[in-house]
């Protein structure tokens, strides 16, 4: 009797192992549906910066994006952006659906919203890639917060928030937190001969956040790659 | 006469090197002055004393009535002078130098006072070239230039003959008599040409070790000084033996060659000229060195 | 106006002084030179200092700009315009003490205090011409060639991109504060020249004096830290702070209150000093 309770609930745990594989196939497909809507769009940006070591005014410009991987930010002065742009790898990621495996591992509320947790892992162990992690809203699927893991760069944690572009997949805000080393130079080279140390011990590793307030989408208006290369 | 400088009971000492020691004299109004000592009697300290480059140790100088050091800005207005060689911005013109002196003097040249200037002193056309051009009698020329620019009622020139060709030391000879007798400048001078001093002075100071050891006119200083009277003849041994036994002896100081030397008063060479004449002694000279030369030699040597 | 006229005297032979153009020239060299360099290998050179951020992040805008390029061109400040400051300013008493002109100067009415603060402004108005100079070079020169974007400003704890719409008061504060700086240098260096008979030894001193206190402000150690604050070197790249965000307006005063209170003690000391001087060269 016993056995045959453990062989009932091992197939039903392995049936629903492949229940949340087609599930989250599903969510990702319908997240796919939506990216494709968009061929290419412009916004205007405010950025704020909380970056460890680093001091930078919150800034405005205008941000391009065509698909699959044309991305940029135009802003007077000098700002900084993930070495690894979600915003524009994750679309190209996730359309690739033959290049990885989906499994939800779990639920979530994220923003009120209940999220699954669905793990991309790539099928090629030779890619910068090594796990990306999204909690993608099951009802309306929308990609609420995702965690992209790299070999060389850790991990960044992007978060959306939606307001009138739901139906494009395009945030309102986004919060970008990526992990980086505090920024130091030694007194000497920096010519600080007045400035005492004033922390003792520092530490290495630490957070920097990216927050992008996005506004006035234009979508779909046929932007010329020219946007995407000229000074 | 009211006195023009009056140096009282002035001491210099560095560390413990005294350079002047307790000097005293007056330079009257008026005249032309003369300022002797040999090397290192503390001549220049002095000159810089009165002139306020150095602080005396001791004592004060009076320029008039008003004491230098109280009343500086007003007496330096009065002075011109030259001490030890002149020197200037050797990277600017004759004329950019004069500018920044009389600018310095509060003294306003047109083009054409500086043209004066530059006549008076030998310098015309010369006046743009840069200083470092200038040889050492130019730049002698340019250092009279510009402790004259400003008129002033007195004037301090260490030995300013120095450098100058001939012509140019009759030519400031001529200008220091102008100075004093035509506008009245009294001028302190001091210079080792003693038969310029002699020629030119009124009274004069000696200065020895930094103490002053004659003191007043040329003419009362040298007034019972004898002279060194050189006679050449063409027999000495003659002339000596004739001058044997008479009131003449008394006179000789010693004789070599040809030449017999005699300390005598002016007006007694023509009566031995005359002697020496009427008793068949040929004369073939008769000269005599000047007098200020060997009162000089004599009382900064300690002799008598 | 007798010191008018005085201090009209100073400065012409002060500007026309052949020394007086090493200066200019070595200003000018050095700026071209290292536009040169940076015009060629900037981004190599950069890289040194943000190749540690490029693991994570990737900078955008034009990082090397003309602001840039004037900001490290003012670090050299504490390096060759001191001694070019020296070079002029230790000459103007003991150079004309020893070229024999003082004596002249000083036999005319205007008192010894007028001549000596009238060589001391005129080496001061030398100051502000060379670093006038070092000014239009570093700075428009420098956006000429490499235009103008926000500056990355660097100390040893944090980077600060400061905009460049806020770029022009803060050079213009920069370069009041490195002028306070090199009028200290110049004041050291004429007390030096009040003090001593020729013109080299003034100039040497002063550098000599710079180096030693630039290595006892260098080091973090217990005997040092009573000096570091009253030392002028240590305040004499006080003209950064015009580029932290925010700028440390207490910082900034009491660096202007120690240089200017040297300013003060110098020269009173060289007015002391030079009044009961004995010229006798």
């Amino acid at each position: 009797m016993t056995k045959k309770i453990i062989i009932i609930f091992l197939f039903s745990l392995g049936v629903s192992q492949i229940g949340y594989a087609q599930e989250a196939e599903s969510l990702i497909t319908a997240v796919n549906k939506k990216f494709s809507l968009v061929s290419d769009y412009k916004a205007k940006v405010l950025m704020k910066f909380a970056l460890p070591g680093i001091r930078i005014n919150t800034l405005s410009g205008k941000v391009f994006y065509k698909r699959p991987n044309k991305f940029r930010i135009r802003a007077k002065g000098i700002f900084f952006v993930p070495k690894d742009n979600p915003i524009k790898d994750i679309p190209k990621l996730l359309a690739n659906t033959k290049a990885y495996t989906s499994v939800i591992t779990g639920y979530a509320t994220v923003e009120g919203q209940r999220c699954a947790v669905v793990n991309v892992i790539p099928l090629d162990p030779n890619l910068e890639l090594i796990i990306g992690k999204f909690w993608i809203r099951v009802k309306d699927p929308l990609i609420y917060l995702s965690e992209i893991t790299t070999k060389e760069n850790g991990t960044i944690r992007t978060q959306n928030f939606y307001g009138n572009y739901n139906k494009y997949a395009l945030p309102d805000k986004i919060l970008i937190q990526i992990e980086m080393k505090k920024f130091k130079v030694p007194k000497l080279l920096a010519m600080d001969v007045k400035k005492k140390s004033k922390s003792k011990s520092v530490s290495k590793k630490s957070t920097g956040e990216i927050y992008m307030l996005m506004s006035d989408y234009k979508i779909n208006t046929k932007l010329p790659n020219s946007v995407f290369t000229e000074k | 006469m009211p006195n023009a400088i009056e140096v009282k009971n002035i001491t210099k000492k560095f560390g413990d090197f005294v350079a002047v020691n307790n000097l005293s004299f007056v330079v009257p109004e008026g005249q032309i002055f003369g300022f002797l000592g040999p090397n290192g009697s503390g001549k220049s300290t002095t000159l810089r004393m009165l002139l306020a480059l150095i602080t005396p140790t001791q004592g004060e100088i009076y320029y008039g009535d008003k004491e230098l050091r109280s009343n500086r800005k007003e007496i330096m207005s009065q002075i011109g002078c030259i001490i030890e060689k002149p020197d200037f911005y050797t990277y600017l013109s004759a004329h950019d130098n004069l500018k920044l002196f009389a600018r310095a003097s509060d003294v306003s040249f047109t083009a054409t006072d500086y043209k004066t200037v530059y006549e008076l002193v030998g310098l015309k056309g010369r006046e743009n070239d840069k200083v470092k051009t200038y040889s050492h009698g130019m730049k002698q020329r340019l250092g009279l230039a510009q402790a004259l620019l400003h008129d002033p009622s007195i004037i301090l020139l260490d030995e300013p003959n120095t450098g100058l060709d001939p012509k140019g030391i009759i030519e400031l000879r001529e200008l220091l008599i102008k100075l004093n007798k035509e506008q009245g400048k009294t001028i302190l001078f001091s210079s080792h040409i003693l038969s310029e001093v002699e020629e030119l002075c009124d009274s004069l100071v000696v200065i020895n070790e930094g103490k002053a050891v004659a003191n007043g006119s040329v003419s009362d200083l040298l007034s019972n000084e004898d002279l060194l009277v050189d006679i050449e003849v063409e027999n000495a041994t003659e002339c000596l033996q004739l001058l044997e036994g008479t009131e003449w002896k008394q006179y000789i100081k010693d004789s070599s060659g040809q030449t017999i030397r005699f300390n005598l008063a002016k007006e007694k060479i023509s009566k031995l000229n005359q002697y020496l004449i009427e008793n068949n002694i040929p004369l073939i000279a008769s000269s005599y060195r000047k007098r200020l030369e060997d009162y000089f030699l004599r009382i900064t040597q300690n002799k008598d | 106006m007798e010191f008018v006229r005085i201090l009209k005297n100073e400065l012409i032979k002060t500007i026309k002084k052949p020394r007086s153009f090493i200066g200019f020239g070595v200003v000018a060299f050095i700026c071209l030179l290292l536009q040169a360099a940076f015009y060629n290998d900037g981004k190599e050179i950069l890289s040194f200092v943000t190749g540690q951020l490029e693991n994570s992040l990737t900078i955008e805008g034009q990082v090397l700009n003309g602001n840039l390029i004037c900001f490290i061109l003012l670090q050299t400040l504490i390096i060759q315009m001191p001694l070019l400051v020296a070079l002029v300013t230790g000459d103007l008493v003991s150079g004309e003490i020893a070229n024999g002109t003082m004596r002249f100067l000083l036999t005319r009415p205007a008192s010894r205090s007028k001549i000596l603060l009238a060589k001391w402004l005129a080496g001061v108005f030398y100051t502000l011409l060379l670093l006038a100079f070092l000014g239009v070079l570093a700075l428009f020169v420098s956006r000429a060639i490499f235009g103008a974007d926000d500056l990355i400003h660097i100390n040893s704890e944090v980077l600060t991109v400061i905009q460049a719409d806020d770029m022009n008061w803060r050079f213009v504060g920069a370069f009041g504060i490195a002028f306070l700086s090199l009028t200290v240098v110049a004041t050291l260096a004429h007390f030096l020249s009040t003090v001593m008979d020729n013109s080299i030894t003034p100039i040497v001193s002063t550098m000599a004096i710079i180096i030693i206190f630039t290595i006892i402000g260098m080091f973090d150690l217990p005997s040092f830290d009573i000096l570091q604050p009253f030392l002028f070197t240590t305040h004499m790249i006080s003209w950064k702070d015009m580029f932290e965000d925010p700028i440390p307006k207490a910082d900034i005063i009491n660096s202007c209150v120690i240089l200017f209170a040297h300013i003060v003690l110098l020269l009173g000391a060289s007015l002391y000093i030079f009044n009961k001087k004995d010229i006798n060269s």
